[in-house]
């Protein structure tokens, strides 16, 4: 199992992780991609970005009031990655008013 | 805004775009124009994405075959090249004459159109989007079919390219939109052609558009005019 990275929604609740650049929910489905520190979903739709709280806890928001860039070329869907274990849920945060989770 | 001296001077040099699926059968449409040199069409990225061959149409011509020979992702572009040396390139307009409230005017083939339909309209805003590139938003009616199309200054100089429908088309709407007719259907209703129906003909008022600095062979023309 390479390198896995948690996603957490702004309510606390575990989302899914990140392997290999890609991005599954906690049952292993394929969610997007990560390029650079944005996320572009199975489509290839602009779903936002990677967003860190004060304790490094991962998040995907997005702004809902700014214009969303074109759509990528979508990108094959990884191979079914190890589903790691869960993590507890953590404390609800807040990125503001405009920001809110992509997924 | 009288729009005939932009019309007059950038008709003939705007082609329609279809896209030929693998059944050898037309899966789309969009708009295209002759931009930097002879024998090259500057269209959208999403109009030719998943295309197995391109054929192009002139005003005054026939059907040609044409190839993508750039993809540009990030700005939804594709060059393509073609085989007719007759047709003249636009004209890129000075960078200094594009501001938020000016007239704009782009010709195209929007909703199945074989003749060149022109619309008029003023550009809104120019904005970035969530990953800093630069968008105009275009108050003007832009339809499926005008993606590709120019967006010109009154003195028909290219300013940017039309993105009609590149974004924000959602999961629903995309699922309908990859539907056979008759995929589904509701007490002998096809439910698949009201949904598509209803996308074709929305009209927003709203459209989007890359300037053209992004166009890829933009930076060679940049030099050749500063000379």
């Amino acid at each position: 199992m390479g390198n896995i990275i948690f996603i957490f929604k702004t309510n606390g609740n575990y989302l899914g992780f990140i392997e290999g650049g890609f991005v599954f929910s906690r049952d292993g489905v394929y969610l997007g991609w990560v390029d650079g520190n944005t996320v572009w979903d199975s489509e290839g739709n602009f779903r936002g970005v990677i967003a860190n709280d004060k304790d490094m806890n991962k998040f995907i928001i997005r702004d809902r009031f700014a214009l969303s860039p074109v759509s990528r070329t979508p990108k094959t869907a990884p191979e079914n990655p190890s589903i790691p274990d869960p993590p507890r849920n953590i404390v609800p945060v807040s990125f503001g008013v405009s920001m809110i989770d992509s997924f | 805004m009288d729009c005939s001296n932009a019309v007059n001077k950038t008709r003939s040099s705007i082609a329609l775009v279809v896209t030929i699926n693998k059944k050898g059968k037309s899966s789309g449409t969009g708009t295209g124009f002759v931009f930097s040199k002879k024998g090259v069409l500057v269209t959208c990225n999403h109009v030719v994405r998943g295309a197995e061959s391109l054929l192009i149409k002139f005003p005054e011509g026939e059907y040609i075959n044409a190839k993508v020979v750039v993809r540009d992702d990030e700005h939804d572009l594709a060059l393509l090249k073609f085989e007719d040396d007759t047709i003249e390139p636009l004209i890129l307009a000075d960078v200094s004459v594009v501001k938020e409230g000016m007239p704009v005017v782009f010709s195209g083939y929007p909703l199945n159109s074989k003749i060149p339909i022109t619309h008029q309209g003023i550009l809104s805003a120019i904005t970035k989007d969530a990953v800093g590139v630069v968008t105009y938003l275009i108050d003007g009616t832009v339809n499926l079919g005008n993606s590709g199309c120019p967006l010109m200054n009154s003195d028909g100089e290219v300013i940017g390219v039309v993105n009609a429908t590149g974004r924000e088309r959602g999961k629903i709407l995309k699922k309908v939109e990859d539907m056979e007719f008759g995929a589904l259907s509701l007490h002998g209703v096809d439910v698949v052609e009201i949904y598509t129906a209803l996308i074709r003909n929305l009209q927003l008022g709203v459209g989007y558009a890359v300037p053209a600095s992004y166009i890829p062979e933009h930076k060679t023309l940049e030099e050749e005019k500063n000379g």
